[in-house]
C-alpha cells in the first residue's frame, strides 16, 4: 500500500494507508453517517443511540449523586440533558447560513450521502439523534440495574468513591 | 364595650400588626435572598450564554 495522489497530482490530496486502506474504508463507510441507503432520521437514531448509551456511564458512576440511591436516576436525567443540548447544537448548525456543509467525496468516502447534508435532512438527523440518545440512555440505565451488569457498575463505582 | 370584646379587639390588632411585620420582613430581604440566587445563577451563567451563543452563531453564519 503506497501513498498516491487521489486525483490531480498537483492538488495536495493523497491516498495513504491511514485514509484509504481496506480496514479504514470498510470501517468508516460502515458507520451510520456514511452507510449507504439510510434515511437521515435513521442515521441520527443510530448515532444518538450510541452516544446516549455511552454517556450514561460517566454521569451515573462519577456524578455528584453517585453515592446516593438517586445516582442512576440522576445519571439518566443528566444524559438526557446533555443529549438535548447536543441536539440543539445540531439543529442550529443545520439552520445557520446555507445549511450544513456538503462533504465532498474523498479518499475514504467515495460518495457521502447527499440527502443528509441539506437543511431538511440535517433537521431529520437531529431529531433522530435526540430520540436515539434518550433511548440509548434509558437502555443503559435499564441494563445497569439488572443483576448481570450491576456488579460491574459497583466495581467501576469503587474506583471513584469512598465505599 | 364589654371587657371581653375589648380583649378580642386588642388581640386582633396585635395579630394584624404581627402579620404585617412578619409578611413585610418576609417579602423583602430574607425570603428573596433564600431562593433568588438558585434561580438567577443558572439563568445568568448557563441559560443566557446558551441562548446568546445560539443567536450569535446564526448571525455570524448568515449568508445573505
Amino acid at each position: 500500500m503506497t501513498v498516491t495522489p487521489v486525483a490531480d497530482p498537483t492538488v495536495g490530496n493523497l491516498a495513504t494507508p491511514v485514509n484509504s486502506s481496506y480496514f479504514t474504508k470498510a470501517f468508516i463507510n460502515a458507520l451510520p453517517a456514511y452507510r449507504p441507503s439510510l434515511s437521515p432520521n435513521r442515521r441520527g437514531l443510530e448515532v444518538g443511540m450510541a452516544h446516549g448509551f455511552f454517556l450514561y456511564g460517566p454521569f451515573a458512576i462519577t456524578g455528584p449523586l453517585r453515592l446516593t440511591e438517586y445516582g442512576s436516576t440522576a445519571g439518566l436525567l443528566a444524559t438526557i440533558g446533555l443529549v438535548s443540548i447536543l441536539t440543539v447544537c445540531l439543529s442550529i448548525y443545520g439552520t445557520a447560513g446555507n445549511g450544513p456543509n456538503v462533504q465532498p467525496p474523498d479518499a475514504t468516502v467515495d460518495n457521502p450521502p447527499a440527502d443528509l447534508f441539506t437543511k431538511a435532512g440535517w433537521a431529520e438527523f437531529a431529531s433522530g439523534f435526540w430520540l436515539g440518545g434518550c433511548g440509548g440512555a434509558a437502555f443503559a440505565w435499564f441494563l445497569c440495574s439488572t443483576a448481570i451488569v450491576s456488579p460491574l457498575v459497583n466495581i467501576a463505582g469503587g474506583v471513584w468513591s469512598a465505599n | 364595650m364589654s371587657p371581653l370584646a375589648a380583649a378580642a379587639v386588642a388581640i386582633q390588632d396585635l395579630f394584624v400588626q404581627y402579620r404585617r411585620l412578619y409578611l413585610a420582613q418576609a417579602m423583602t430581604g430574607e425570603f428573596a435572598a433564600a431562593w433568588l440566587p438558585s434561580v438567577f445563577v443558572p439563568l445568568v451563567g448557563i441559560l443566557t450564554p446558551a441562548v446568546v451563543m445560539a443567536l450569535l452563531f446564526n448571525v455570524i453564519e448568515a449568508r445573505d
